[in-house]
């Protein structure tokens, strides 16, 4: 009796424990995880071991054939004392953030706030509104500005045709205008801003216009006193995914002007993409990642910690 | 809210900058010791070869019409030898050495490659195509019609590692109409720079009966060769000739010539005799078929490759006359480089097919018809003479082929492969140009700011 308690004794553990080891199995996580295993392992390889071997790159000297050759800081010395074409597009990438970000969402709001009220045709003109952003990004697009405002462009006969200007003029190959054409192309494309600022605007509760306007508040102060304090969450969404958009650029200056002339477009990534792909030196083009990854960090870092200053929540 | 929008801002951020990290590829191998191997599988070429089945690969950078030549080209051969079968594989310029990095990271390289005088030394450092010498002394590779000075350029460290597919020469395209039209005769080819100056100044004294903004149009080539001739005159090279990441000359000599070679360019510019940088650099990124002196608008282009002529000949749908580059004596220092080079790699299976592949398409006359003298003048002398007599009276390939056959005997000679800074060397002479022409630089102070950057870029490529 006691012998047969014990034996049952043992199998029911035994049960107790397949059935354990079977809930394990089975257990939520574990599904969970073999389910997002595809995208785990294509991180690790096509994310994670090139960013890790960039690391490793940026501290060798490497041509892209052969083995690369460790140089420690040597890449990390050289763009701040030794490069002045690296630091001439620091200067360059910083001067087209700081016009460009602030124009462009500058402008996504002003649309926006037109495009605020719903309706059928709104909604078709919403539509062609966002339609630069989509093709805008695209290498077609750009070789029509290139065109557009070339030394025998359409900008160019335009201008001498009404009489403000007297000679053909080169606008991408002049140092003075030829970063502003980028930008103005770059500020064209605010729909994706636009589109997230229209959601964001649906958003403010009418009883807070209502309530003004029985207040006797004008547009104006509807704008500064509602709007502008309850959009701010969207306004720094929009603004730390600009920026960082931003120090990415690459299209449209490697297209239009390929960083020239004498380097007044050499964009970060574009200069980056020089010295790794036409000169082979990838282990300083990745050193030059690095810093980048880095730049934009800080200045997140920097935006985020403002964000008590001037974001409101609603729920605070 | 608020944790809400820090996720997606946090999500963004990372995937957006992932896509910065330039994903070199870290594979790292010894490439086999290609000598020992070579010398083992030479075998003599007894005309009716390859009764094996191989398999190759190659590969080459072009436009389309050099593709559909090329696979012309390769049917031609393969219906010839139909044990030898060639894959073809081709890309733009600029995906083709990020591609070949990879493949040879990966030691996948095809069997035969087109090479250029740019890396070609590079990937023999590496070990990565090899010494086709041996293959030319058993007579696989046959090079009896070939004169000496066409494939030499082929030669890096005493290794013969890639076959020249054509010889191409720098030419100032002129418009002939536009010439006669305003009562100027067409230079010789010993024309002075003193002379050009003055032709620039007769066109432009007509400048608007003609409709053209500049004598010359002056293309971005330009520069480099007058940066290259302006050693030469004075008995210099501008890299130096022992494979060194160095110049061939020392700073106060250097400085001398290039401060001059500067003065003289921001004269001319500011003559109108050449289009403003701004212009040319246009010009170089829209493609040369959208030139001003295909739009009638100069006289001049100076500093074309002899290969462009039948690109811009159709572009404008009228034949230009092609002339030597002036130089500032009557001797010129006009070169013939080697358009590209057919190389064999280290990793191929079938060396010696490979190799007979290009003795073919260097002398087989069928397979030139079909590539039609598109990468070059062909090397070899019966091939050049059976395409000249096909050719058309009055075309532009015929014009072509007799301005090359023209500068082969009065040409100087070309310089060793160029440094592995060369890439980066040529954006900061143009750099400083730009900054004495546009930005009001002092010559002097531009070349010192060149040539420290430069020493910076010997360092880092060596």
């Amino acid at each position: 009796m006691r012998y047969k308690r014990s034996e049952s004794s043992v199998l029911k553990n035994k049960k107790q424990c397949s059935s354990s080891l079977r809930r394990r199995i089975y257990n939520e996580n574990i599904v969970g995880y073999v389910f997002i295993a595809p995208f785990i392992i294509g991180f690790l390889v096509f994310t994670v071991y090139p960013l890790l071997s960039s690391l490793y790159l940026s501290f060798t000297k490497f041509s892209g054939l052969g083995t690369p050759e460790w140089i420690g800081l040597l890449n990390y010395k050289r763009m701040f004392f030794l490069d002045p074409r690296y630091i001439k597009s620091l200067k360059v990438t910083f001067v087209y953030v700081f016009i460009y970000v602030p124009l462009r969402l500058t402008f996504a709001l002003i649309v926006a706030m037109l495009f605020k009220a719903g309706g059928r045709i709104i909604a078709a003109y919403r539509t062609m509104f966002y339609l630069p952003s989509v093709i805008g990004g695209s290498v077609a697009v750009a070789v029509v500005w290139r065109q557009l405002w070339g030394y025998d462009g359409v900008i160019n006969r335009f201008l001498i045709s009404i009489g403000l200007m007297e000679e053909q003029f080169s606008f991408i190959g002049s140092k003075e205008t030829a970063l502003m054409t980028i930008i103005i192309l770059a500020i064209w494309q605010f729909g994706s801003p636009m589109l997230v600022f229209i959601a964001g605007l649906k958003d403010i509760p009418m009883s807070l216009y209502e309530a003004a306007t029985v207040d006797g508040a004008n547009g104006w102060k509807k704008f500064w006193k509602i709007t502008m304090p309850c959009l701010t969450p969207i306004i720094f969404f929009n603004l730390v995914n600009q920026l960082i958009s931003g120090f990415m650029a690459f299209t449209q200056a490697f297209i239009i002007t390929r960083g020239g002339p004498n380097d007044a477009t050499m964009l970060y990534v574009v200069y980056l993409y020089e010295k790794s792909f036409t000169t082979f030196q990838m282990g300083y083009g990745s050193a030059m990642a690095w810093v980048l990854i880095v730049i934009v960090s800080i200045l997140t870092a920097i935006l985020f910690s403002t964000q008590n200053k001037w974001v409101y929540y609603g729920n605070e | 809210m608020k944790k809400w929008i820090s996720l997606v801002i946090v999500a963004v951020m990372v995937l957006s900058l992932a896509a910065c990290g330039t994903s070199g590829s870290s594979n790292q191998q010894t490439p086999k010791d290609v000598d020992g191997e070579t010398s083992a599988t030479v075998g003599s070429n007894d005309g009716a070869p390859y009764d094996t089945k191989a398999e190759l690969r190659m590969i080459w950078w072009g436009s389309q019409t050099r593709h559909d030549y090329t696979q012309a080209a390769i049917n031609v051969f393969q219906d010839a030898y139909p044990n030898i079968t060639i894959t073809p594989e081709f890309t733009a310029w600029d995906a083709y050495w990020e591609k070949l990095a990879a493949m040879s990271a990966s030691k996948n390289l095809p069997d035969i490659l087109q090479h250029d005088y740019k890396y070609i030394t590079q990937y023999t450092n590496n070990n990565l195509i090899i010494d086709l010498f041996p293959y030319v002394e058993s007579g696989v590779i046959d090079l009896s019609d070939c004169p000496e000075s066409t494939w030499a350029g082929g030669i890096v460290k005493d290794k013969l590692v890639g076959i020249n597919l054509g010889m191409n020469t720098a030419s100032v395209m002129i418009d002939a109409e536009m010439f006669e039209k305003a009562g100027i005769p067409i230079p010789e080819d010993t024309w002075t720079i003193a002379e050009y100056n003055e032709i620039c100044d007769k066109l432009l004294a007509k400048k608007d009966e003609l409709g053209i903004d500049f004598a010359d149009q002056s293309g971005k080539n330009a520069f480099n060769e007058q940066m290259q001739f302006a050693f030469r005159e004075k008995g210099m090279w501008f890299y130096n000739q022992d494979g060194s990441e160095s110049f061939g000359w020392d700073k106060e000599t250097g400085k001398q010539i290039i401060v001059e070679l500067l003065k003289r360019e921001k004269e001319n510019i500011e003559k109108k005799r050449t289009a403003p940088l701004a212009v040319r650099d246009e010009n170089d990124v829209n493609g040369p078929e959208s030139g001003l002196i295909v739009k009638g608008k100069t006289a001049i282009n100076t500093a074309n490759w002899s290969n462009q002529a039948k690109a811009l000949t159709n572009a404008a749908g009228k034949n230009f006359v092609l002339v030597a580059l002036p130089s500032e004596t009557t001797t010129k220092m006009q070169y013939i480089k080697p358009s590209q080079f057919l190389s064999v790699s280290s990793n191929s299976q079938y060396p010696e097919q490979a190799a007979f592949f290009i003795s073919e398409f260097t002398n087989n006359i069928d397979m030139n018809k079909e590539l039609k003298g598109e990468r070059g003048v062909p090397i070899s002398d019966v091939v050049r003479e059976a395409l000249a007599s096909s050719f058309e009276e009055d075309s532009i390939d015929k014009a072509v082929f007799e301005f090359v056959g023209r500068m082969a005997p009065i040409a100087n000679q070309i310089w060793r492969p160029e440094p592995n800074a060369n890439g980066a060397i040529i954006v900061l002479y143009h750099n400083m140009l730009k900054s004495v022409v546009d930005d009001g630089m002092s010559p002097e102070e531009a070349f010192e700011n060149f040539y420290a950057q430069a020493m910076v870029e010997f360092e880092m490529a060596k």
